[in-house]
């Protein structure tokens, strides 16, 4: 098991808190929070994350833009992005999927198994 | 004679001559007689039941007289001319009144009217006030004569006025076809919907202004141009198919009733309609009724609909993961240790927490359904296998009712091509509602056979059976037996009804049988193969397919939820 360091971009308070308490069940994980896409971006000069867990519905700039500005970072071209979305519909997921995302976990997740989902995805 | 009095009454009836006016050529022949037999009196007498009656009289005033008194009524009992030279002399008619009395009549000679059919209806007579000897051969001829022209003036008269008749009864019903042609166009005319005609040749034969006004034309410029202008591609697809196979002689309808299309107006522009085609084929001119309707604002409002309970469908999740995710962590003993009560607590509030993830879930199906958008990810599906799986699924909640389920022996070839997910969702569908209306310690039976259409999966349970008054409701939405059963059973009613779309999208067909008290089999068939044959295959979605691996791999909740939708309760 190696350490994985997060980043979980949400507008959600609630979930952001959720997502972290739950994914540090798992000891090796790292998380940072951002409440927005323009949050993501900042914060993603002084932290270099494994892996990125990203809301689709979010205020001014919602999960897609946020993808497409980070794919603009030379250093972010490759990084993994899991889209954390409500909207339960395959079509949807196979559109996120297409738009470059490494996997799709919807609301609402398994708060006990939410890290080992994600190590699933990265191992994938 | 009793039978042929009436024949004979019967046969003067028919003539419809009784109690009418005068007739020129009747007063013209009884003028004649008169004239050609030196008669001062001549009648023409037809002998009703009662009386005589008098259609053309010269020299006497009356115009009938009782037939006790009538000396025609001897005349018709005879074929030939009845001549009475002398009244007085004559024992028949000695006391007759109107030889004692006026007009005091002595001569008489009355030949009879004869029908075709030898009917005798009356006499033409010349009477006169004094005996006469001078009646001879040649005089009996022409009364014969003269009472033969008034039966044919009498045949010709009733050939005519039934020939008028008739004639007046088919201007009357041209005339009333007329006015209901004028109403069936105004009702065409003013109907908001467009109606078509199209004839066999796939040209439009007429147009009612709606229709003109909807694809933006005027002044019939429409008439004799091809229909497919109008709805193209679709119109030519349904126009072949119904000159291919016409349907059965008596089939009212022909077209599927409400088809939603897209339509072109005349500056090109696309608008969906809704439309419906009939065969006419009983009419004289053969073609096509086509009544189109603009549902552009229809199709407006469904969207706004449909984002609406899509967005509150969406909005509604994430609150809810919150809460099911905080219920989660607490449950599973991280956060600290709970107290035994608030742990009973807990459960509930997590399985109603899945409850409304369920029925999210399912609203959502449903406005996919409704709105033609459930896509079917084809791919070779081992039903083996997945029966097991789905019983796998299925068997936590069946522990917790203490029901078994129970696989029978099944074919571990048997492969049908169809969306995974869906079946599964369908198979736990069934299963949940088998374990849910099973008595405690029963057993629910799934097994596999060949069917009509393909293979044949039924899911039995020994519960007490669907009510009668429910079985038309199965499948309706929000379908639940009473309503006390949405608490106790916790479903949302939507299950069976997504159940049946779900098959009814594989070409496959859904149902049940059931017995009060003995319990209910649901099954449901899909055909098999590779859908070459074109039945599965024709549902197969152009865009990506997500197979149940990589959704496995994302451990994806919901769709989990949803294949296993009673392990959580």
């Amino acid at each position: 098991m190696s350490r994985v360091r997060l980043l979980h971009v949400d507008d959600d308070s609630d979930i952001l808190e959720l997502v972290t308490y739950s994914i540090r069940l798992d000891p090796l994980f790292e998380v940072r929070c951002a409440a927005s896409g323009a949050a993501a971006l900042a914060c993603l000069g002084a932290f270099t994350p494994d892996v990125i867990l990203l809301d689709v519905m979010m205020p001014s700039m919602d999960g897609r833009q946020t993808l497409e500005a980070i794919r603009q970072l030379p250093e972010h071209v490759a990084t993994p992005v899991i889209f954390l979305t409500a909207r339960a519909f395959r079509e949807d997921n196979a559109r996120l999927i297409a738009l470059g995302a490494k996997g799709v976990i919807t609301k609402p997740f398994d708060p006990m198994t939410l890290a080992r989902d994600i190590r699933k995805i990265l191992a994938d | 004679m009793q039978a042929s009095e009436s024949e004979r009454l019967l046969a003067l009836r028919n003539y419809e001559i009784l109690d009418t006016p005068p007739e020129a050529v009747f007063d013209d022949l009884v003028r004649a007689a008169t004239r050609t037999l030196r008669a001062p009196i001549a009648v023409i007498s037809l002998v009703d039941e009662q009386r005589q009656w008098f259609k053309a009289c010269v020299g006497l005033d009356v115009c009938e007289t009782s037939r006790e008194v009538a000396f025609c009524d001897h005349a018709i009992r005879q074929d030939a001319v009845l001549v009475v030279p002398d009244a007085e002399q004559d024992d028949r008619f000695r006391d007759n009144p109107l030889v004692t009395g006026a007009p005091a009549i002595r001569f008489y000679a009355g030949a009879p009217l004869k029908t075709p059919d030898g009917a005798r209806i009356g006499t033409l007579c010349v009477i006169d006030f004094q005996a006469r000897h001078d009646f001879d051969d040649h005089c009996v001829g022409i009364i014969e004569a003269l009472a033969k022209a008034v039966m044919s003036a009498m045949t010709m008269r009733i050939e005519l006025r039934r020939q008028r008749l008739a004639e007046s009864r088919l201007i009357a019903s041209e005339e009333a076809a007329r006015l209901l042609s004028d109403e069936l166009r105004q009702v065409i005319d003013t109907v908001v919907d467009g109606v078509l005609i199209i004839g066999e040749d796939g040209r439009i034969a007429a147009v009612n202004p709606a229709c003109e006004k909807m694809f933006g034309y005027s002044g019939g410029t429409l008439k004799g141009r091809s229909a497919s202008m109008l709805i193209p591609v679709t119109f030519e697809h349904e126009f072949a198919r119904m000159q291919l196979a016409p349907p059965p002689p008596g089939a009212e309808k022909d077209g599927p009733a409400g088809r939603e299309v897209m339509a072109r107006r005349s500056d090109g522009t696309e608008f969906p309609i809704e439309f419906s085609v009939g065969a006419m084929r009983k009419s004289a001119v053969s073609g096509y009724v086509t009544v189109v309707r603009d549902i552009t604002e229809r199709k407006v409002i469904d969207r706004m609909k449909s984002e609406l309970i899509s967005t509150i469908s969406h909005e509604l999740r994430t609150p809810l993961t919150s809460i099911k995710g905080s219920i989660g962590l607490i449950r599973s003993g991280v956060t600290g240790i709970i107290p035994t009560e608030s742990s009973r607590m807990l459960d509930i509030a997590h399985n109603n927490c899945n409850r409304l993830i369920r029925i999210i879930n399912d609203i959502l199906d449903i406005e996919k359904i409704s709105a033609g958008m459930m896509a079917i990810n084809s791919e070779s599906v081992n039903l083996a296998s997945l029966l097991t799986e789905s019983v796998t699924d299925g068997k936590a909640y069946a522990d917790q009712l203490n029901i078994t389920l129970v696989v029978a022996e099944v074919d571990s070839r048997s492969v049908v091509y169809a969306d995974r997910d869906r079946l599964m969702q369908v198979l736990a569908n069934l299963i949940s509602n088998a374990v849910k209306f099973s008595n405690p310690g029963g057993r629910v039976e799934i097994s596999l056979d060949r069917g009509d259409l393909g293979y044949r999966v039924s899911v039995t349970d020994h519960g007490p059976g669907i009510p009668a008054e429910f079985r038309d409701r199965v499948f309706s939405r929000f379908a639940q037996a009473d309503a006390s059963d949405t608490r106790r059973k916790g479903g949302t009613g939507l299950g069976l009804s997504i159940a049946k779309s779900i098959i009814e999208q594989h070409g496959g067909a859904l149902g049940f049988e059931t017995e009060a008290g003995r319990g209910t089999t649901f099954h449901f068939e899909i055909p098999d193969g590779r859908g070459d044959d074109g039945s599965a295959a024709a549902v197969r979605p152009a865009h990506a397919v997500m197979s149940r691996r990589t959704l496995k791999s994302a451990n994806i909740t919901p769709p989990v939820d949803r294949a296993q939708p009673v392990r959580s309760l």
